[in-house]
């Protein structure tokens, strides 16, 4: 094995860095996407994880003057975006799943591949334009909750790259998590059944749909604070009638499931390891299944409970409470099973069991104290106090995260081939165990001591706050320490060469079977079609089923693309141009402004977005332009449907929510009695007019596919000129419409008309997104690239256009009848 | 640059508590603590003098024992598992088993019941803590960057307006008072622990929430969700009177109106200058912010001052007893730079950086400075209503003010 790899690892090695850098920016390759996730992801984690130490510093003794007041309220806010979204949510969804996914369901890559390319990059470039803001004005400095409105208070800086940051990474987030759902539900190795799959593949399954059902609400909440902050259109201003908790409504209906998002991938990785390890079955592996969409489902019914000393109705607070408690089952079932797969194996005490058993012991405790958290008057005392911040730390850095780290220690010699040192890893272990330990216990203390949280400092002379606080910094430098260990061993390990065998640990799933790192095609071998239960390995090996070897220059892949990369380049220019400049020169605190009045990196920002748009054309369109695999290759899929159709059939359910999210709001400020319309509203005729016009393209467009399907490009073509043409329509009755409107009555002063600018805005620049999705496949169309069986984006941009149609029917109702 | 090390003074050894550890773990009394720690304030959601806090206690009981016998269950079943099976104890080959059903069934009905019993004992202890009770004291609470006014609907002050009192919350004891809080500008929160429970201030809506204790005193509160620079900084007291007392307090507060200075006294001086400022030099004048109860100050954007002669603290907390005296001249001078984000104008003449942006200071001589300091000091209820006359201070300043750190 040694002698045959190591030709492979010199050649790597002696690529230069910017051949890495341009694989990595054209790679359609999972693995690759995979380990460009893990790698950002880890960066990130050292980043916001000095930022804590900094915080910690500032703490360790009373009245300190290290990072005061607005710095320290920037670092906090830093410390928590970064590790949210571009460390514990993508690492485990994104950087494991794509890694994984494919390889234990036994197939080359993912449904999507050059759509994973993009996503990855659009996270990349996310957490890139954070940091722009450093030369912008300054770091967002209102917390990672940004709460209402603190996040619009004409002091605060950095807030809309912020939005912008949290959109954009959500839209890559969003397309990663289709393309899972479409990858497991198309593309398993045959004979490997929804039921076969193994547990981490039904983590991602669960956690992709939360996220497709909830990110909704977050992009809502950024989205509106966004538009405050650059037109002065609020659904939360209590000025005109609005409701700051309306904000907390929306951005806790994803930042709760978001808190699973963090847990459910990682409750795979726990429950891999722990099957391997202990050289068993998962007990209970139904059950385990059902926990996660358990979980799933309970989670999306809890959000308010971020909220009780808000002072909502009790009968809320009252039902939230009882879900809040009743989520502690599914999560206790999987703790239980965990166990139990552990009872009565030969359990291999090496690292990932370490990493297990800490992260079981660890989520005990954050557990107990979340169901403590749920029982309202306790929660009227503590919330926002350091108990919180203890609890929640206590179930992400010292529960999930630590699951994280297992699966890194437990797939390493997969990703990478080599091993890494079993005595740095211990010494990592009870670093961060010990560590953990001594930063957040006392944080619990301190929480029922009184101490807020979000405090950049406090005074001597409260009972046990100066010695807790010191206990505390003293964990984090642990903590620390422990992060320095990690780096070196991984380090040291990729200084190695390769020598990890298939199968290091025994493991049972398919993706043991691969090459340790695995080749670009992933198997050379096709796998028997009988799966008895989620251990194919263990099963094939009782039944003397064998792999068959299959040759290698057979398999096709999809071919390397820039064109990806570009668009997603091009999408941060453009929220660059969106965060540091706009159309206009509107600032909430100076209102509407000449606009060279600006200062220059306003004017210099808003030339880029305006030069990101055809930048992002030109790319886009080239991406469509280009064939995703060089010869022509029978797709095989296990629905009827193809994959693009797949992908964008689960993205959907995100337009939903993100609609459903912004309506529910409307409607709620709506018969609350806030939302009056003024007395000059838009015309319905025209709405109706409009109707027809959406109407009728979206069958024109059913038709422009059938008529794909049985041959008639002409008309196919004419088809899709003839939706384009009444897109146009629509949009222009729509803007004339909305210029009406706008200089009619002042949209600052009028809460409807304000909702009505946001959501039926959003609907129209849908309007523009689903036209362009129609362009790319007339493109292809005249272009020749689309035949028979070649759909290009044809299928998708239909369903999408669909969509957008149904939207309007329900914004017509809303807005325009009612 | 900011220079909020307010405390540096105090040097010398720290005042230890050296079994602060065992004693951290007695918190669920915190009743019986409060007079075991000397000179330190305990703030604690553990301090049974509170009917809520009480009533709270009661619920949790279950819940910690609960708590209790699932952690040890659980541990001793994962680390027993760990320590039998594994490799080096272990080498019998593994039973290759799916599951358990029977012990799955269990696994969730016993935590569901748990469940079922803590949410009727949540709901059980929520009626009978929200309702807000007939009989409560009513006071209005403001919060805004970053202070806190505390005014009492039902008593208006004979000079006009309602009493009212900027980050020093006057209540009586042995009753609940009921708190309708509000915001005006961005979301903080109440939050006394020693009280009962926090409840945020809003803009644009008016909650009403109860705190009461039974034994007199000063307790500390704190802003509880991030509102900007000086969050850490929005800090009150809750001073806590038997009722008589509280009611001879009320009484002089309604009956109370600043005192004349005499003519060419520093306070006249200061009482010009707080009023009319100093339009030659820019200096804004105090008036347009702050109220005085029975002068035309009336203004709102800062917190009211009418007994701020009487008051302890200053800055919202940031300084108490001697420190807050200390403190006052270089407040008035340049607040911003003592209190991050601090609103109050700057009277020193310099231009100053106040959230990003330049602002131009008016400028008060010291001498001015002090008489409007002067003038401020004069703002003294009767002594007989000053609240802090027989409350045990138990806070961070308590030694200092004995000059014995």
């Amino acid at each position: 094995m040694t002698v045959q790899h190591a030709p492979q690892s010199t050649a790597a090695a002696r690529r230069g860095a910017w051949e890495v850098i341009k694989d990595y920016m054209m790679t359609t390759d999972h693995k690759k996407i995979g380990l460009l996730y893990i790698f950002v992801s880890i960066i990130a984690f050292g980043i916001a994880g000095v930022l804590a130490v900094a915080l910690r510093l500032q703490l360790a003794l009373p009245d300190q003057t290290f990072l005061v007041g607005q710095t320290y309220n920037q670092v906090l806010t830093l410390h928590a975006a970064i590790m949210i979204f571009f460390f514990l949510i993508p690492i485990g969804l994104f950087g494991f799943g794509n890694f994984f996914l494919p390889l234990q369901l036994g197939v080359r890559d993912v449904a999507l591949p050059r759509v994973n390319t993009f996503a990855v990059w659009l996270f990349i470039f996310s957490l890139i334009l954070v940091i722009t803001g450093l030369w912008n004005g300054g770091a967002p400095g209102v917390g990672w909750t940004f709460y209402y409105p603190l996040s619009v208070d004409g002091n605060q800086t950095g807030t809309s790259v912020f939005m912008v940051a949290v959109i954009l990474n959500g839209i890559g987030s969003l397309l990663g998590s289709a393309n899972f759902a479409a990858t497991i539900i198309n593309l398993r190795t045959p004979g490997m059944s929804l039921w076969k799959m193994p547990i981490f593949c039904w983590a991602i399954f669960s956690t992709s749909l939360l996220q497709l059902i909830s990110l909704g609400g977050l992009t809502a909440a950024a989205l509106v604070t966004f538009l405050e902050l650059k037109l002065g259109l609020s659904m939360f201003n209590p000025g005109i009638g609005g409701t700051p908790i309306l904000f907390q409504q929306f951005f806790w209906f994803y930042s709760h499931p978001a808190v699973y998002v963090m847990l459910l991938p990682y409750l795979g990785i726990g429950a891999e390891i722990a099957s391997t390890m202990a050289r068993k079955p998962l007990f209970g592996y139904r059950v385990m299944v059902y926990s996660l969409l358990g979980i799933v489902l309970v989670s999306l019914l809890v959000w308010a409970h971020h909220m009780f000393a808000v002072g909502l109705p009790e009968s809320w607070q009252i039902a939230f409470m009882v879900a809040t408690l009743v989520v502690a089952v599914p999560t206790g079932v999987k703790i239980f099973n965990l166990i139990g797969t552990l009872w009565g194996g030969r359990i291999i005490m090496k690292t990932p069991t370490y990493w297990l058993v800490g992260f079981i012991f660890n989520f005990l405790i954050g557990g107990i104290t979340g169901v403590s958290l749920g029982m309202i008057p306790f929660d009227y005392q503590v919330t926002m106090s350091y108990y919180v911040v203890a609890h929640f730390h206590n179930v992400m850095m010292f529960g999930t995260a630590f699951l994280a780290m297992g699966g890194i220690y437990y797939w390493w010699p997969k990703m990478t081939g080599r091993f890494l040192n079993e005595r740095l890893g211990m010494w990592h272990f009870w670093l961060f165990m010990v560590g953990s330990w001594m930063t957040f216990l006392p944080q619990y203390l301190l929480g029922l001591l009184g101490m807020p949280r979000r405090y950049y400092t406090y005074p001597e002379g409260n009972f046990a706050w100066t010695e807790l606080n010191f206990i505390s910094t003293l964990g984090a430098l642990t903590l620390l320490a422990g992060g320095i260990v990690w780096v070196w061993n991984m380090y040291q390990s990729l200084q190695k060469p390769i020598t990890a065998s298939n199968n290091p640990w025994g493991g049972f799933t398919l993706e043991w079977t691969a090459a340790s790192p695995p080749a670009a095609y992933n198997f050379a071998h096709e796998f028997p079609t009988s799966f008895p239960t989620e251990r194919p390995l263990y099963d094939w090996e009782k039944s003397g089923e064998k792999l068959t070897p299959v040759d290698p220059r057979t398999i096709h892949l999809p071919v390397d693309s820039i064109w990806p990369f570009l668009t997603a380049l091009a999408l941060f220019f453009m929220g660059y141009g969106l965060s540091f400049g706009w159309f206009t020169n509107y600032t909430p605190a100076g209102g509407l402004q000449p606009f060279f009045n600006a200062g220059a990196s306003h004017v210099f920002a808003s030339i880029v977005l305006y030069l990101s748009i055809p930048f992002f054309l030109w790319a886009l369109f080239k991406w469509a332009g280009t064939r995703e695999y060089a010869v022509p290759v029978e797709h095989h899929h296990l629905t009827k449907y193809d994959n693009g159709f797949m992908g964008m059939a689960w993205f959907i359910i995100s337009e939903v929510g993100l609609f459903g999210v912004l309506i529910a709001g409307y409607v709620y400020l709506r018969i609350s009695g806030h939302a009056e319309p003024p007395a000059l509203r838009p015309n319905i005729w025209l709405a109706a007019l409009n109707t027809l016009i959406l109407v009728s393209s979206s069958f024109v467009i059913h038709k422009a596919e059938q008529d794909h399907h049985h041959g008639r490009y002409t008309w196919f073509r004419l088809g899709l000129f003839i939706t384009l043409i009444l897109g146009a329509l629509f949009m222009i009755f729509q803007v004339y419409e909305f210029a009406l409107f706008g200089h009619e009555s002042d949209w600052k002063q009028n809460l409807w008309q304000s909702c009505f600018f946001i959501i039926v805005g959003l609907h129209g620049l849908h309007i523009l997104i689903g036209g362009t999705g129609i362009a790319l496949p007339y493109y292809q169309a005249l272009t020749g690239k689309m035949d028979k069986y070649n759909h290009g984006s044809l299928t998708a941009a239909s369903l999408y256009w669909h969509l957008v149609d149904v939207v309007w029917l329900f914004i017509v109702a809303i807005f325009y009848a009612w | 640059m900011l220079n909020t090390n307010h405390s540096r003074r105090r040097g010398g050894p720290r005042r230890g508590l050296p079994p602060q550890l065992a004693r951290a773990g007695l918190l669920g009394v915190g009743a019986a603590l409060l007079t075991g720690c000397g000179s330190q304030q305990l703030l604690s959601i553990g301090d049974l003098s509170s009917a809520y806090n009480r009533e709270m206690f009661w619920m949790s009981v279950w819940a910690i024992a609960f708590s209790i016998v699932i952690f040890i269950g659980v541990s001793y079943a994962l680390f027993y598992t760990v320590r039998k099976f594994r490799e080096d104890r272990n080498d019998a080959e593994p039973e290759q088993f799916h599951g358990n059903n029977r012990l799955e069934t269990i696994l969730v009905v016993v935590p569901v019941l748990i469940v079922m019993l803590l949410s009727v004992l949540t709901v059980r202890t929520m009626a009978r803590l929200n309702p807000t009770p007939q009989n409560a004291v009513k006071v209005d609470v403001l919060g805004k960057q970053f202070w806190w006014n505390f005014g009492y609907p039902a008593a208006p002050a004979a000079a006009g307006g309602n009493v009212t009192n900027g980050n020093e919350l006057v209540i009586p004891t042995r009753s609940p008072v009921a708190l309708t809080i509000t915001s005006g500008d961005v979301i903080h929160a109440f939050w006394a622990p020693n009280l009962g429970g926090q409840r945020d201030a809003t803009p644009g809506t008016h909650k009403t929430w109860q705190i009461d204790t039974d034994r007199a005193g000063a307790y500390q509160g704190n802003c509880n969700v991030l509102c900007g620079a000086s969050h850490a900084n929005m800090r009150f007291k809750v001073i806590a009177l038997d009722p008589e007392q509280y009611n001879t307090f009320l009484q002089a507060a309604q009956a109370y109106r600043a005192p004349e200075p005499a003519p060419g006294s520093a306070e006249a001086r200061g009482y010009t200058l707080f009023m009319q400022g100093n339009p030659a030099t820019g200096a804004l004048a105090c008036a347009a912010c702050h109220r005085v109860q029975g002068t035309p100050a009336a203004g709102a954007a800062g917190p009211d001052l009418s007994f701020f002669g009487t008051r302890r603290t200053l800055g919202a907390g940031m300084w108490e007893g001697e420190r807050a005296q200390e403190m006052l001249h270089g407040w008035i001078k340049h607040s911003p730079a003592l209190k991050p984000g601090s609103l109050m104008p700057a009277y020193d003449g310099q231009e100053y950086r106040l959230n990003g942006k330049v602002q131009k200071a008016g400028l008060l001589t010291d001498a001015e400075i002090d008489d409007i300091a002067a003038y401020l000091r004069s703002l003294r209820l009767p002594e007989e209503a000053n609240y802090w006359r027989d409350v045990p201070v138990t806070s961070q300043n308590a030694s200092a003010q004995g000059g014995n750190p």
